[in-house]
């Protein structure tokens, strides 16, 4: 579905993307994993259009598409920040996508509020962003994008600045509306537990390119990736516990 | 003891504009007014009456004067809030903002005279267009500098999403960018108005006394020594900007 080919990006003599090559199934969600400054966000903004590249591919679909407006890739990147704009009410800001294409209004109100209710917050299509807690707004960012049935969802550690307990009721939340409409995801983050929950491939990004494991033991075995030590710290309390309880 | 000091304090503050405004009243009110005599002795509406009148194009002047500070304040802050979003995009952005600089470091007048030349191959001088135009070329880079601290990382990364959410140029500055930016827009707007409002060296000297806006007339009757209708004319000039100021005082206070 996306395939990209020796993808080429430097700033000011910093290399940030070396001959970056990868593809992504339909329906598809690959969890990429990077240190900051890694050039996550790089990639990420060169898929939606709104970084250009210094060389390379980009396919879409099988088609081309490095030199379409960010408008015209169908590709939408969501950041850590909802951004919802707070001019507009829930509502308003779920229906931006389905207004600047300009579709009947009739069929605006019913896809909006279809989808208001699927995001459990319909009871709030009338208050402003101001009004809602951090999780609502995430889900009102995510319908925002969600309603123009986008090629691709770009998301740029979209749950960093939530709530641990909000965090997982939205990667649940996420999860079953990505697979109910089969979207394919590019889902950056720096948190080992979500990347391996959310996506069906996990990334490494180091030193400009992307290391996809095709299977989990490849990432656990994988130093690099601290996985193993990480569960081996989570073993050893979990050991050392045991062991004071006995003692007890 | 505060309070009372406060009050006295906002009193002369007040009376800063109010004496000098009363004065140009009852100047513009009066037949005859000799020293000693701390009023009037005679007190006539003539002025005025003849200020709508075709002897003194004193109201159309005026109204010339209206339609170009608002085409002005239009153009200027429209084109400026375009291209301050570019600068802010542009790796010359410091560069660029430094020519905005420019025109006031010259004094418009210094400018006037050494553009005037390019007016006079151009036809322009002597003409509204022409005048209009050299109104905009302060009003533009006042706006520019006023919108150069504007946009942030936030707008402009809103901007981006509304991009990738479908929305092309034209959808962004209607939808997202416009609507958010209204404050400064108003401000911006109100500025370039007073600028091109009060505007007399380049209205005078690329006008060449053939375009009679206000600023131009008020000059021309203290020249002629005609108290009375430099009052009238004086008035008409202040009035518009305090109309406006009423109208927007919640907003613009707000906004400071």
């Amino acid at each position: 579905m996306l395939e990209v080919e020796k993808l080429k990006k430097s700033y000011g003599g910093e290399t940030v993307l070396r001959d970056l090559s990868f593809s992504v199934r339909e329906g598809d969600i690959l969890s990429i994993l990077g240190r900051s400054g890694s050039g996550k966000s790089t990639l990420l903004k060169i898929l939606a259009g709104l970084k250009e590249p210094d060389d390379g591919k980009v396919l879409l679909r099988g088609r081309p598409v490095l030199h379409l407006p960010p408008q015209k890739r169908g590709m939408v990147y969501l950041y850590q920040e909802t951004l919802l704009f707070p001019h507009l009410n829930v509502f308003e800001n779920m229906a931006f996508g389905l207004r600047v294409r300009k579709l009947p209004e009739k069929e605006i109100r019913l896809r909006t509020e279809q989808l208001l209710d699927e995001l459990g917050i319909s009871g709030h299509s009338r208050k402003m962003p101001g009004q809602l807690s951090g999780g609502q707004q995430q889900r009102v960012a995510f319908g925002r994008a969600l309603i123009i049935n986008p090629s691709m969802l770009l998301l740029d550690e979209p749950f960093g600045k939530l709530d641990s307990r909000t965090r997982e009721e939205m990667q649940e939340l996420f999860m079953r509306v990505c697979r109910e409409h089969r979207i394919s995801v590019l889902f950056v983050t720096h948190d080992l537990k979500e990347a391996l929950c959310m996506g069906d491939r996990i990334a490494r990004m180091e030193e400009g390119q992307l290391k996809i494991y095709a299977r989990l033991s490849d990432f656990i075995s994988d130093a690099a990736t601290g996985a193993q030590k990480e569960m081996d710290f989570w073993t050893g309390i979990r050991e050392e516990s045991k062991k004071k309880n006995k003692e007890r | 003891m505060k309070r009372a000091i406060e009050n006295i304090l906002w009193v002369l503050l007040a009376s800063l504009f109010i004496l000098p405004a009363s004065y140009l009243l009852l100047l513009s009110f009066s037949a005859s007014w000799q020293f000693p005599m701390l009023f009037p002795d005679v007190l006539t509406a003539k002025w005025w009456v003849w200020s709508f009148g075709s002897r003194f194009a004193v109201v159309g002047g005026m109204g010339l004067s209206l339609g170009i500070a608002a085409g002005v304040s239009l153009i200027s802050t429209l084109a400026a809030f375009l291209s301050s979003r570019w600068m802010a995009l542009s790796r010359h952005r410091n560069g660029l903002l430094l020519l905005a600089y420019f025109p006031f470091v010259l004094s418009p007048v210094v400018l006037a005279a050494s553009i005037y030349i390019f007016f006079v191959r151009l036809g322009w001088n002597g003409s509204v267009a022409g005048v209009l135009f050299a109104h905009f070329l302060i009003a533009y880079p006042y706006a520019v500098i006023l919108f150069s601290g504007y946009w942030n990382e936030r707008l402009l990364t809103m901007d981006a999403l509304a991009a990738t959410l479908g929305a092309g140029s034209f959808q962004r500055y209607r939808r997202v960018l416009f609507p958010l930016s209204r404050g400064v827009l108003a401000l911006a707007l109100f500025q370039t108005f007073l600028i091109s409002w009060f505007e007399y060296g380049l209205s005078s000297y690329i006008g060449m006394g053939r375009v009679p806006v206000l600023t131009v007339q008020v000059y021309r009757y203290i020249s002629e020594a005609n108290p009375h209708m430099a009052a009238v004319a004086s008035l008409l000039l202040v009035f518009p900007p305090l109309l406006m100021l009423w109208v927007n005082k919640r907003f613009l206070i707000r906004l400071i």
